[in-house]
């Protein structure tokens, strides 16, 4: 058995947010800035939390925003990632407007010019502001029927029209924005622009005011317009027509942090919920040692443990293989999301009454999660969207596994080894290898197959868990199978992508059930190259058999439920890791005390 | 010892992008016009990207996803390509 210290140290990517976790206290005490009850203050008063961005601000999380090559502090996305959870736990409208400058960012770290990035820089050093601007309200995300406009205009560009729905719109010093550069209507007709907001003169950009929400109502929601604005040719990212390129590019490593804003908003629902049963007794005994109430619970906690796998994986992805990243990060975005808001509906059942009261229990912190979490899943592309960019390849991702499949290369052996290893050493961030499209390449989903080899090595060299291990196996046979007949449709000459206006919806569901396939490997795979840093309770692969059993039941596959004492195991990782006042995590993680 | 040639002629990069469309929009080989643009045939702009991975492959050196965004008929990416010189060893 290992302890939690010493997990911690090996795997040092959690250090950063174990230490911000510190930082900002314990979210149920009052005191704290970013306290429950801060927050739901601030949500009742829609006020923006002017006073919790200036802790992470002194605190430093702006400096992960700058590469290090720059002078910042961003090396690992999952560091970025945990310590973004970490703030998710207390306060999306928090977490998400401070980390808007990220969003704002990262298209001049992909294809800025080394002068606009090293300005960049100096602006977030100096905590300014830097907001994303991609939509507009006639067109949501048929982008690329924008009509917002820059015409040439002496040495630079004018431009006019308004952009709508983006964060931090107005507090907002500078922002990155997709422009129409010609006339014409193809991906190469838009440019993205850097807009630092001092530069423009008077009266030609101006805010539309606050646009209210449902959740995250402190948030700065807004748009611009734009009239005559004249901007110096300097102010172009990249190459003119490459706006498409870039943000398509970009947008994929912010998805990222949209998933650790639903693993922070799971947590706290979680929590919350828990903490309420263990306190409560119906019927002469304590509602959480009702049957009906842990199967409900298992269901729930098998969704967090594999949204936390999908993640780990996929930031580590990032690292290893950028030129896939297309597909990994919209099986991500079309995943996680989704999976929290059926985690924070699921919860509402066991929270009872108490989920719909504004002032009830820690100040109602679950009422405003489950409003604010319901913007994840509409940010950096929609679950629609996400799925459609999986969809549009998959049937290359097919033919290519098609030739491939019983003989993999060595390389994709490497890369699982460093992506599933937690410990295992990262490349560095390279923004630079993000592709638009994978080109039929996903080394993860040959970790399906491989998943089914490792759970074979483990039953022929270890004495243990062998009946949970053969159900395992069992149910990576079927989701195998369920893949190759997935592949077989793709390559039959039934599936024809057109326009996307006229793709089938069934194509949709293709999209999701490969996002399956890569959760039924993440888990296995997650699991078993990580016993020996996993929290204890994560050393046996109940977990996983319920992950694969939700995963198969997804995939209108049939396998046995888990057995009553099998729950009773989940049950008692939940309850303990709550009573620990640990994060709901496979990896130990101490929270604020 | 490593040498530069052009491997395809204009012609025949023509010919394989003529059938790679036809069967992606599964129409006649006479339906595909060498100077109609890709996205004319109603061919998702993304989607067409695909096709560059497997024409890395038939070509055998790397091709910028994005070509066809750059390339946006057959004449003009045919005549692109048969420009670019591969490696032998």
């Amino acid at each position: 058995m290992h302890s939690p210290e010493t997990h911690t140290r090996i795997l040092t990517q959690f250090d950063k947010a174990q230490e911000l976790e510190t930082f900002l206290g314990n979210p149920l005490n009052a005191d704290t800035v970013l306290s429950f009850e801060h927050s739901v203050a601030l949500d009742e008063q829609e006020a923006y939390p002017e006073q919790c961005i200036q802790l992470l601000n002194d605190w430093g999380l702006h400096q992960y925003y700058i590469p290090e090559q720059l002078g910042g502090k961003l090396r690992s996305i999952e560091e970025l990632f945990s310590m973004a959870r970490t703030i998710s736990r207390r306060d999306l409208t928090t977490v998400i407007s401070h980390a808007v400058t990220f969003l704002g960012a990262i298209d001049i770290w992909i294809g800025g010019s080394f002068e606009q990035q090293k300005a960049l820089a100096a602006m977030i050093k100096e905590r300014k502001i830097i907001a994303l601007s991609l939509t507009e309200k006639k067109h949501g995300s048929d982008l690329m029927s924008n009509e917002v406009c820059a015409e040439a205009y002496q040495e630079g560009y004018k431009i006019n029209g308004e952009k709508w729905l983006f964060n931090q719109a107005h507090n907002s010093s500078a922002v990155t924005m997709l422009v129409k550069t010609d006339t014409s209507n193809t991906p190469r007709s838009y440019s993205l622009f850097f807009i630092n907001k001092d530069e423009v003169a008077t009266g030609q950009l101006s805010s539309i005011g606050k646009i209210k929400t449902h959740g995250v109502r402190g948030m700065d929601m807004g748009g611009l317009t734009l009239q005559d604005a004249i901007l110096p040719k300097e102010t172009r990212i990249g190459k003119k027509g490459a706006g498409l390129e870039i943000a398509i590019k970009g947008l994929q490593v912010t998805r990222m942090l949209c998933a650790s804003f639903s693993m922070g908003a799971m947590d706290t629902a979680l929590r919350t919920v828990i903490q309420f049963a263990v306190q409560r007794e119906l019927y002469g005994d304590s509602i959480i040692q009702m049957p009906r109430y842990k199967n409900s619970l298992v269901k729930i906690f098998t969704k967090v443990l594999i949204s936390e796998c999908l993640s780990f994986t996929s930031a580590r992805a990032l690292h290893v293989i950028p030129k896939q990243f297309t597909v990994i990060s919209a099986i991500v975005k079309s995943s996680v999301p989704v999976f929290s808001e059926a985690v924070l509906q699921e919860l509402t059942h066991l929270f009872g009454a108490r989920y719909y009261l504004r002032e009830e229990f820690n100040f109602g912190i679950f009422q405003k999660v489950l409003r604010d979490n319901a913007t994840v899943s509409l940010f950096d592309g929609n679950t629609a969207v996400n799925q459609h960019a999986i969809l549009l390849q998959l049937k290359y991702l097919a033919y290519n596994r098609s030739k491939e499949w019983n003989n993999r290369s060595a390389q994709i052996i490497e890369n699982h080894a460093v992506i599933y290893d937690l410990s295992a050493p990262l490349p560095s961030l390279d923004f630079s290898k993000l592709d638009v499209i994978s080109k039929g390449k996903d080394d993860l989903i040959f970790g399906l197959k491989m998943a089914t080899e490792k759970i074979t090595q483990e039953l022929e060299e270890t004495p243990l868990d062998h009946c949970l291990l053969q159900r395992i196996q069992q149910c990576l046979q079927k989701i195998e199978i369920k893949q190759k007949a997935l592949d077989a449709t793709l390559l039959s000459d039934e599936v024809q992508l057109g326009n996307v206006y006229a793709i089938p919806a069934l194509y949709y569901t293709y999209a999701e059930q490969y996002g399956y396939f890569h959760m039924a490997a993440s888990c296995v795979q997650i699991w078993h190259h990580n016993k020996t840093v996993v929290h204890e309770h994560f050393n046996s692969p109940v977990w996983v058999l319920a992950c694969l059993t939700f995963i198969c039941e997804a995939l209108d596959i049939t396998v046995n439920p888990l057995t009553e004492s099998e729950e009773d195991l989940i049950v008692d990782a939940i309850v303990e890791l709550y009573h620990k006042n640990q994060l709901f995590s496979i990896i130990p993680q101490s929270l604020a005390v | 010892m490593e040498h530069q040639v052009h491997k395809f002629s204009t012609e025949e990069i023509a010919e394989w992008l003529t059938q790679k469309m036809a069967s992606e929009l599964a129409i006649s080989i006479h339906q595909v016009h060498p100077d109609t643009p890709f996205a004319d045939y109603g061919l998702n702009s993304m989607a067409a990207l695909n096709i560059t991975g497997e024409m890395e492959e038939w070509i055998g050196t790397d091709i910028s996803a994005t070509l066809l965004w750059d390339y946006p008929t057959i004449t003009s990416l045919s005549e692109y390509l048969s420009k670019i010189e591969v490696s032998f060893a």
